[in-house]
């Protein structure tokens, strides 16, 4: 079969320009650099596969992410436990989804670090639910929408994870706060409502 | 402080401090509408309460821009992925 050579071209241009997103979200998924690289040279086989089956015109990145996590999902398939108590552990987890405060000396020392490695372990640290939010809309910068799309939920289910997961990366920078001396032990308490 | 009701004029009805914390990731994300937007920033610039909720939200939110970055090991990845790609027929770059 003769496959048109702007076929190759499309995926070139709307496909593998997506790599390093498509890359760092598989990393995201398998927490694991050769599980993800396994994964993203499957979902890059897939996506090749079933070119014509995508919509040219749309952006090629969330359906490459869609494709991933399927992959994934077949590959690591969830503990049904895990799914059917996630919305009480979540809610346990995080309740509050308000910004939470701190006294300003605190703020002004977190402002002025680095918070770079913080933030990474806080991320992986997040439950896998809040997780995949945060790296769609937060770090992939996906628009709330997209991000419902590949995780096939509602849009306000995205927009009240991200905040409450935005809610336990403040507490685990005042936990590195405390742990680098740059808060008092009960910072928290301070400030929060 | 400035209390709710010191601010109160009839041409712009102020938020208590609960309302202005419940809008704040939208306003920080520049989700809200004009209105709300001007009524939530008048706010927290002015109160002492909410002004370090602004603060710490807005710090995370930084903090996380900072580590949007490009995954090292791309070229691996690519040549990985290029090679299978080929082995199906793609004659692309
Ligand atoms: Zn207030």
């Amino acid at each position: 079969m003769e496959i048109p050579v702007d076929k190759h071209v499309a995926f070139h241009d709307l496909a593998l320009r997506w790599l390093p997103d498509v890359t760092r979200f598989a990393h995201s998924l398998t927490r694991n650099e050769s599980d993800a690289e396994d994964l993203v040279q499957e979902t890059y086989l897939r996506a090749w596969r079933h070119w014509d089956s995508f919509r040219v015109g749309s952006e090629a990145r969330a359906w490459l992410f869609t494709i991933a996590r399927n992959a994934w999902r077949k590959r690591a398939p969830r503990d049904a436990r895990l799914v059917a108590v996630e919305d009480d552990t979540l809610q346990a987890l995080a309740d509050e989804h308000f910004p939470l405060g701190a006294p300003n000396d605190v703020l002004q020392r977190l402002s002025d670090a680095d918070l770079r490695p913080a933030i990474h372990q806080a991320i992986a640290a997040l439950p896998e639910a809040f997780r995949e939010v945060v790296e769609l809309v937060e770090l992939q910068e996906l628009p709330y929408a997209e991000a419902a799309a590949v995780l096939e939920i509602p849009v306000g289910t995205v927009r009240s994870r991200l905040f409450r997961a935005r809610r336990l990366l403040q507490t685990s920078l005042l936990e590195y706060a405390r742990d680098a001396g740059l808060a008092p032990v009960h910072a928290e308490k301070e400030s929060s409502q | 402080m400035i209390t709710d009701t010191d601010r109160k004029t009839p041409d712009m009805p102020s938020l208590d401090c609960g309302a202005a914390v419940r809008m704040l990731w939208d306003y920080l994300d520049g989700n809200l509408d004009s209105v709300n937007e001007a009524e939530v920033r008048a706010h927290v610039t002015r109160c002492s309460h909410c002004f370090p909720h602004a603060n710490f939200g807005q710090i995370v939110i930084d903090a996380m821009a900072q580590v949007r970055n490009t995954p090292d090991n791309e070229a691996t990845v690519r040549a990985g992925v290029l090679s299978r790609l080929r082995a199906e027929g793609y004659e692309g770059s």
